[in-house]
């Protein structure tokens, strides 16, 4: 009894109450389907109160499927070009952008114009510059070389890698500016005096103290790459050329045909791949601050 | 601090399994410990998915109760104005019974709104089925039938239909009956109407040109065999009105199992096979064989199908019937004949057809036996189907009940002619009336609509067609979109 009122004084106790409205919520809206779906994931769909629990058999229909090992291959290929060339191509405009430079300002919101407007309504766009018979193969002509069907062969990735790229460059910018922002100028200063040079600098400096932001941007563009489906379904449909087929055309058309088991076995295992992921970058972000101190 | 959040989250986890998915109706409760106690559990019901009815047959006939007030859902999406006309009949009918209809909408201020509703359509009766609720009697045109039909979503109505004696196979037409049944043998969707697809031909010329042809058996190249001939002798320049890149589809809808081979668990589509296939029909065109109404004349092309040209430049042409005055009305040479479609190798023979308003019952419905009730409702001929023609502008079909069919046909050539708005009335002709007549009855292949399939193969047709890539490069493109599509 005494026990008890004591625990009802303690802290975590109170901030449980308090924290519980949201904590239902979260549970009710994320935490219980989310668990179901991996529940899902285990049983043989025979429908409501009547699903058993298979073991592993989804996930060998699913390796099975040449179609999700395409899909898995696609996405792996996608974010281990697309997330190292945007994160250069972002750290190199927020550099450029971070000096003194004619009309700055209108370059930085002209970059970052893009996030703010919606997929849906600049698809249109792309789709008429990818096009068989779009801007692109048109001036490709005028060039006087062979048009190439952007959309319908292995260039396919390319072209929703430049989408990606024009997507997020800008959001990265404004968190590298950010980061650059915060080095202490003095260390530069202290720097040129002992000799440094500009390239020496950079590394040295600039790239040591902008690690944790770039261990924050790597993470953010690399769940962002997943999410390029969108922009490759708007652009191509739900069976597009192989290549640009990824984990989430996969997962889109098990929804379309009903196959929730391997749906959500083909969610677990990205759940899973994610988080190991995550977990790698965290723990080498926690060793690296570890070592600054 | 831990635990307590962990028991919380326990506790959730236990109320969110307690309240299983379904209707917010109570009788959902009662008819799963039904299911249960006709099946011998739970155990053994998976392993009968597919054919849930047949392992389910004693709950299925045990609520006869005719005075238990029961709730019925019914969703449609093509028929929901004929369906919406007959709820109130039915309900004056059986006071005990109360009907909702969630019509979707297939009108919207734009293309793209109609394609927003129907998918949302789709998408809310997918999820509501496979979460064990959902409509008790759905319209199955335009949502994932197969799929239902393989999760075991649908009940076998062959079931209802044994045991009951009042509904006789007799009064309808029974080929399409028969053929609308899954590969199983269950009857997963009724149809309310269906249309008749075929060929209309100028049986003059035909019979000038001296070509003997046997509709019920040739196939398609025995067609395009006796296509040459009566190209080389006869009066028209052109065999078939029809357009490449749907002359295409059907080929590889009808030739799929040629084209698309199976390996160690992978399916291959053949785009060789295929790209020889494109530029069979490549040829055919260019050599006038066949007549491209869409990039001739669509002027005149629309005009035929709209039944006032009565020149169309080729023997044969596609017709789409879904009434016997639209047969008088399309018919487009002076002697129209009505051909069947040429088959795909090893098809028996009977004629085309493509199902309208497909109706199923939901194995997860509470009341099976009255959402059966209300589908036989819909299918007599005191109901919807008898005054069709009457209340609506045009027919959604010839009607599964042959009754009312009867009674059409006998009306029609009592009137003898078939008026037309803005324009003369045509004189009916008794012999070709009396070919579509055979048909109907005939028919014995199902035609549905689009597939992934095909709109994937209509893609890359228009670069293949307008000399923008070979036959090769349009084909592979192709085939590596389907292979993604086999072997998801």
């Amino acid at each position: 009894m005494n026990s008890l009122r004591r625990l009802g004084r303690r802290d975590g106790f109170q901030a449980a109450w308090l924290l519980a409205p949201s904590a239902i919520g979260f549970s009710l809206f994320y935490l219980v389907p989310f668990a179901l779906g991996i529940w899902e994931s285990f049983t043989d769909g025979a429908g409501a109160g009547r699903s058993q629990y298979v073991g592993l058999r989804n996930y060998d229909a699913l390796l099975h499927s040449s179609a999700f090992r395409q899909a898995a291959a696609n996405t792996l290929l996608f974010t281990s070009v697309g997330v190292p060339l945007l994160i250069a191509l972002s750290l190199g405009l927020a550099l450029l952008l971070n000096r003194p430079l004619f009309l700055r300002e209108g370059l930085r919101t002209s970059i970052v114009l893009p996030l703010v407007v919606p997929v849906a309504s600049t698809v249109t766009i792309w789709q008429i510059f990818f096009d068989w018979n779009g801007t692109l193969n048109a001036w490709l002509h005028g060039l006087g070389l062979e048009r190439i069907d952007w959309l319908q062969s292995d260039w396919s990735l390319g072209a929703v890698a430049v989408m990606y790229i024009w997507k997020n460059i800008g959001y990265n910018m404004i968190l590298f500016l950010a980061g650059l922002q915060s080095i202490p100028r003095t260390y530069y200063e202290t720097a040129s005096i002992e000799g440094a040079g500009p390239v020496h600098r950079f590394f040295r400096i600039t790239l040591v103290y902008l690690t944790p932001t770039l261990f924050f941007v790597i993470l953010i563009s690399t769940i962002n790459s997943f999410k390029v489906f969108r922009e490759a379904y708007l652009l191509a449909g739900d069976y597009p050329y192989d290549r640009l087929y990824m984990l989430q055309h996969y997962m889109n058309n098990m929804f379309a045909s009903l196959d929730v088991q391997k749906l959500t076995a083909a969610a677990t295992l990205m759940l899973v791949c994610i988080g190991v992921l995550v977990l790698v970058l965290l723990g080498l972000e926690r060793r690296f601050r570890e070592n600054m101190e | 601090m831990k635990i307590t959040v962990w028991i919380g989250l326990a506790v959730l986890l236990l109320l969110s399994a307690c309240s299983g998915p379904g209707n917010p109706g109570a009788p959902t409760a009662k008819t799963d410990t039904k299911h249960e106690a006709g099946t011998g559990g739970p155990a053994s019901a998976p392993s009968s998915a597919p054919g849930t009815a047949n392992g389910a047959d004693d709950s299925l006939f045990d609520d006869v109760d005719a005075d238990e007030p029961v709730k019925l859902v019914v969703a449609t999406y093509y028929v929901s104005e004929q369906v919406q006309a007959v709820v109130e009949a039915y309900e004056a009918l059986h006071p005990n019974v109360e009907i909702e209809l969630h019509a979707a909408s297939t009108s919207g201020k734009d293309l793209n709104d109609v394609m927003n509703k129907r998918d949302q359509f789709i998408q809310t009766n997918n999820a509501a089925l496979l979460a064990g609720g959902g409509p008790d009697v759905i319209e199955l045109d335009e949502l994932p039938f197969e799929q239902y039909v393989k999760r075991g979503l649908l009940v076998d109505m062959n079931g209802l239909i044994e045991h009951d004696s009042a509904f006789d196979k007799a009064d309808y037409f029974t080929n399409i009956i028969e053929h609308a049944q899954s590969g199983d043998g269950g009857l997963y969707g009724m149809p309310m109407y269906f249309s008749l697809v075929g060929l209309f031909g100028d049986a003059d010329a035909i019979a000038r040109a001296g070509v003997a042809i046997d509709d019920a058996n040739w196939t398609l190249p025995q067609f395009i065999e006796i296509a040459k001939q009566l190209q080389e002798t006869g009066d028209y320049p052109s065999v078939l009105a029809s357009e490449p890149s749907y002359l295409l589809r059907q080929l590889i809808t009808e030739h799929y199992t040629q084209l698309v081979t199976e390996s160690d668990g992978n399916a291959h589509f053949d785009a060789e096979a295929f790209a020889e296939m494109m530029r069979q029909v490549r040829t055919m065109f260019d050599e006038g064989l066949l007549y491209n109404v869409v990039s001739n004349d669509r002027a005149s092309a629309l005009s035929a199908q709209a039944g006032r040209g009565r020149g169309v430049n080729a023997y044969f042409s596609d017709t789409y019937l879904y009434s016997l005055q639209d047969a008088i009305r399309f018919a487009g040479y002076p002697n129209t004949k009505l051909y069947a479609k040429p088959h795909a190798a090893g098809e028996d023979s009977g004629g085309y057809y493509s199902a309208v308003g497909t109706l199923g019952i939901n194995a997860h419905s509470p009341h099976p036996r009255a959402a059966w009730e209300f589908v036989k409702f819909l299918l007599d001929d005191e109901s919807v189907q008898s005054y069709i023609n009457d209340h609506l502008e045009s027919s959604p079909g010839f009607p599964l009940n042959k009754h009312v069919y009867e009674q059409q046909k006998q009306q029609l050539m009592q009137d003898g002619v078939v008026k037309q708005r803005g324009a003369d009335a045509l004189e009916i002709d008794r012999a070709l009336l009396e070919q579509v007549d055979a048909q109907l009855s005939g028919a014995s292949h199902i035609v549905r609509g689009p597939s992934k399939l095909e709109e994937i193969v209509d893609s890359q047709l228009e670069a293949f067609f307008s000399d923008q890539k070979s036959a090769e490069e349009a084909a592979a493109i192709i085939g590596n979109r389907i292979n993604l599509l086999l072997n998801e």
